[in-house]
């Protein structure tokens, strides 16, 4: 087994929809052990907003949506881990895309990390 | 009904426990390779002491920077392997004691990757985390880090937790907190923890011995500019009425200092010399 590791990153100012974070078609010998989200203002504020709307499409089909916050210190917010266990598998032909909608025009990060090992 | 404890320090390479703990007499071994001797007080001939209490302090010395971020400072951390970007998070740069010493926008601590069995690394890969600290009004902050990789021998299924320690005092990007590059074996990781501290600067630990035991470790931290001295450990052990110590025995203070800056280190104990020959009458009360 070896570890395959996908990460795409974007800094948003505009709340233009379905912006893409990261987009991968995963091979049919690797599995999907974890999904790391994160979203998080470019200049810190410890004001609790509303980040935005983030997607989780396989095959163009949605399958995910949540919100992500910016909270204040005491509160973490702003990153979703989503644990598979041993892993999902994919057919090959199956894209993954990871997208997010903003809530402002404000200068936003996203990014996203897909945790693969090979069947 | 008042009940009364005692602690005895025996001379035996024992670590002593409170009676009626039922606890059995352990071997103690340091939790710190302690490299300076801060300094002793022997119990004078002649004198038996009744120590009082015991107090250890750090701090720093003239520092010429603010360790706190005045403006709210960012700083982001990238997971790399080999070089390329895997994971970003951000770490926001906040007042921190020694119970909180941890906050990150991606809290390592309550939200683990749970990569489940493991990602394997082969024979060469690198894996690292890096951060950019950036200056703020003219001055870069110093924060420490502290990073560990959780993870197994691929081969042979041995535990291999990598762990690095560092201060980092600039505002070039890229700095590394801990890098690991993977042996022939492999490395299968299992998790990732992270930490950064910022004011009520970290100092490492000090240790007190009697008669060459080691009787306490400390945690130290500095004033970090804070009035509120309540949040900043420093280190007064009191003894109620008195640790007996016979002439000739020592209380000693050592510290591990963790970095390169001017700092002091302090142990003060406090106590009462009753002449040996006098008894329960005579004593003389000392600050050491």
């Amino acid at each position: 087994m070896a570890q395959t590791i996908n990460f795409g990153a974007i800094t948003t100012t505009a709340t233009t929809a379905r912006q893409d974070i990261l987009t991968t078609t995963p091979g049919a010998t690797l599995k999907l052990k974890t999904i790391v989200m994160s979203g998080f203002l470019t200049t810190w504020s410890a004001t609790e907003a509303n980040l935005g709307t983030v997607f989780l499409q396989v095959g163009g089909v949605d399958k995910m949506e949540f919100r992500i916050q910016n909270t204040d210190n005491d509160t973490l917010a702003g990153i979703v881990v989503i644990p598979l266990g041993d892993g999902l598998l994919f057919s090959g032909a199956e894209a993954i895309l990871i997208e997010v909608t903003p809530a402002a025009v404000t200068s936003m990060r996203w990014t996203a990390t897909l945790f693969f090992d090979t069947v | 009904m008042i009940d009364y404890k005692s602690l005895k320090i025996d001379t035996s390479s024992k670590r002593g426990v409170l009676q009626d703990l039922g606890e059995a007499w352990t071997t103690r071994v340091p939790f710190v390779g302690y490299t300076n001797k801060v300094g002793a007080y022997t119990v004078p001939s002649g004198y038996n002491t009744k120590i009082k209490g015991l107090m250890a302090i750090a701090d720093d010395e003239n520092i010429a920077l603010p360790r706190l971020g005045a403006n709210s400072l960012v700083f982001t951390v990238l997971f790399q392997v080999n070089g390329v970007n895997k994971m970003e998070f951000r770490v926001p740069a906040f007042a921190a004691d020694f119970n909180t010493m941890m906050r990150t926008d991606f809290n390592f601590n309550d939200s683990f990757i749970r990569l489940f069995d493991g990602l394997q690394f082969v024979n060469g890969d690198v894996i690292r985390l890096v951060t950019t600290q950036p200056a703020s009004a003219g001055l870069v902050p110093q924060i420490h880090w502290d990073a560990t990789f959780l993870g197994k021998d691929t081969t042979t299924g041995d535990d291999n937790i990598q762990k690095a320690e560092t201060i980092i005092t600039v505002s070039t990007a890229t700095q590394v907190i801990i890098t690991y590059t993977v042996p022939a074996n492999g490395f299968t990781l299992r998790n990732i923890f992270v930490q950064a501290s910022t004011e009520g600067f970290y100092k490492g630990f000090m240790a007190v011995l009697v008669n060459g035991q080691l009787v306490l470790e400390l945690p130290m931290q500095t004033s970090g500019y804070r009035t509120t001295a309540g949040k900043h450990f420093r280190g007064f052990i009191p003894f109620f009425d008195g640790l007996n110590l016979a002439h000739g025995s020592t209380i000693e203070y050592l510290c591990n200092p963790i970095e390169a800056l001017n700092q002091k280190f302090g142990g003060y104990t406090f106590g009462n010399e009753i002449q040996e020959a006098v008894g329960s009458g005579g004593e003389i009360s000392h600050v050491f």
